[in-house]
């Protein structure tokens, strides 16, 4: 069951967009008019306990064949979500728009920034467009300069700054203050040594079999990767899935205090 | 599309329950004690910080989306700016995804009006910033060092941005407070901020905070849960231990 499929009749697509445009806005100034605070807080939360009762239903019925009767319309209700949630989208922009005109407008420092930061948004939406619908070699080019050329390296730049910041925060982890911190730095010791052949290379002269074996050091590592972290991996997993139920539960019931909005 | 098997709704019919007892009882009356924890403890002290220095504070989602893990960094972002509001200071509020804009732009207006300052809300003080990892990670590194902010909190979804964050926020010399789900990001945020909620002590925050008798009793409920699960995991060790038929029923539990 697919209620967004794509429609083929330009026609009815655009007489479709600039319907639900007009009804969307006709009952939003509606329910703005009409609703006092409270109503909306409390229309939020039948609806926010109608979409979670629908998921929780569709899981916890029984299924044949990996189907209940809710089974079919959960795409269609992802696909309305998806919709909705991309109408957040302009929202997000204005709010950019809306803060960097003000950069410009007051001359705050560094101003010239938010200028760029326009410049730069509207070169690369309007040499894609031009670049996907015309198909100018020009625009290519600018795209493929800006995108491959500027965009993916200054990212890339970022996470391979990580490299420092990972050096400058394990100096300050391990140093030796207590005795945990000496646990800690002899475990990371081990495992990094586990990882690299030089390691190796320091038990290489311990027999490979019996109970000798496990003091080799790529031996040693793997018990610390696989006994004591994933131990303390599974119990903070095992607390993270229950306490992300309450939070779930919390949520779906309108029971979470700074969330409720209409002035409770 | 996946579906519970009984073994799974059982279960998990058997924690939500848990948790709902222990919130009517909580409802009924009847008071939890909450051990403590020093990064709850501190978000006040953090706060007062920012005041003293006349400074901002920042808080950042990470690349939270909608979900769990943003609602619960929007209860504890309401009542960081509520409590900062009283004190007349600014909180930052850079954002990853822009569906989640309208409900945080809300829910501070709501602090402000709550500590009765509305007419201080700045909503500049809110804005979508980038839904790019590394420049979302940049553009908040820019504001630490811009706005010389004393506090930040990081709470939400973080990947390899984390530790650039946490780093960056030490090096300008702010008290930072921070949690989030994932465990592969929990070890840099220990190794790089002052206090880390760690697990499930990040979903109990705004009960703490706000000591709400509905919140520290799903708090409760929690651990039930969790000896729910620590009997189960005890009963699977001692029928997988003693196998035959104990082994097969346990190995099928929950398929």
């Amino acid at each position: 069951m697919r209620i967004f499929h794509p429609i083929k009749d330009p026609i009815l697509l655009t007489a479709c967009i600039i319907a639900s445009l007009l009804g969307s806005f006709l009952v939003l100034a509606l329910m703005h008019k009409f609703l006092s605070m409270r109503a909306k807080g409390r229309l939020i939360t039948a609806l926010t306990f109608l979409a979670g009762f629908f998921y929780s239903l569709e899981f916890f019925l029984p299924a044949k064949d990996g189907k209940n009767f809710l089974t079919p319309w959960v795409e269609p209700v992802g696909d309305a979500l998806a919709v909705i949630g991309a109408f957040a989208f302009p929202l997000g922009l204005i709010s950019l728009a809306v803060v960097h005109l003000g950069n410009i407008r007051r001359r705050r420092e560094g101003w010239y920034f938010s200028l760029f930061l326009f410049i730069a948004m509207l070169a690369m939406a309007l040499s894609a467009f031009l670049n996907h619908y015309a198909r100018l070699p020009l625009a290519k080019n600018i795209f493929t300069c800006l995108f491959s050329g500027l965009y993916i390296p200054l990212g890339v730049a970022m996470m391979s700054t990580l490299a420092f910041y990972i050096v400058s925060a394990a100096y300050r982890a391990f140093r030796v203050t207590n005795v945990e911190a000496v646990l800690m730095m002899g475990a990371a010791i081990i495992v990094m040594l586990g990882q690299i052949p030089f390691g190796m290379w320091l038990t290489s002269w311990l027999p490979m079999q019996g109970i000798v074996a496990s003091l080799r050091i790529e031996n040693l590592s793997n018990w610390f990767m696989t006994v004591v972290n994933m131990s303390v991996q599974r119990a903070i997993g095992f607390g993270l899935a229950i306490g992300g139920i309450a939070m779930a539960l919390r949520v779906w019931l309108s029971l979470e205090r700074g969330m409720q909005l209409g002035g409770k | 599309m996946e579906h519970a098997t009984t073994g799974v709704a059982i279960l998990e019919l058997s924690i939500t329950g848990a948790i709902l007892f222990s919130i009517f009882l909580a409802r009924g009356g009847k008071e939890f004690f909450l051990r403590k924890i020093a990064a709850f403890s501190v978000i006040d002290d953090a706060i007062g910080r920012a005041v003293e220095m006349g400074r901002p504070i920042l808080f950042s989602a990470g690349l939270s989306g909608l979900g769990v893990t943003f609602f619960q960094a929007l209860a504890i972002l309401s009542y960081v700016v509520r409590r900062a509001a009283e004190y007349g200071v600014r909180v930052i509020v850079p954002l990853f995804a822009s569906d989640v804009y309208p409900l945080t732009e809300e829910v501070c207006k709501e602090a402000y009006r709550a500590a009765g300052r509305l007419e201080e809300y700045n909503p500049s003080d809110v804005f979508f910033l980038s839904n790019d990892q590394f420049a979302y990670a940049s553009g908040v590194v820019g504001i630490m060092h811009r706005e010389r902010t004393a506090t930040h909190f990081f709470l939400g979804d973080f990947a390899a941005e984390s530790l650039i964050l946490a780093e960056e926020g030490h090096s300008v010399g702010a008290v930072q407070i921070a949690g989030t789900p994932s465990t592969l990001q929990l070890p840099f945020f220990v190794a790089a901020c002052d206090y880390t909620l760690i697990g499930e002590e990040y979903y109990a925050a705004s009960a703490y905070v706000s000591r709400e008798p509905i919140l520290v009793g799903s708090i409760k409920g929690q651990d039930l849960g969790k000896i729910i699960l620590l009997l189960l995991s005890l009963s699977g060790v001692i029928g997988m231990t003693l196998g035959g038929k104990m082994a097969i029923i346990f190995q099928n539990l929950f398929r």
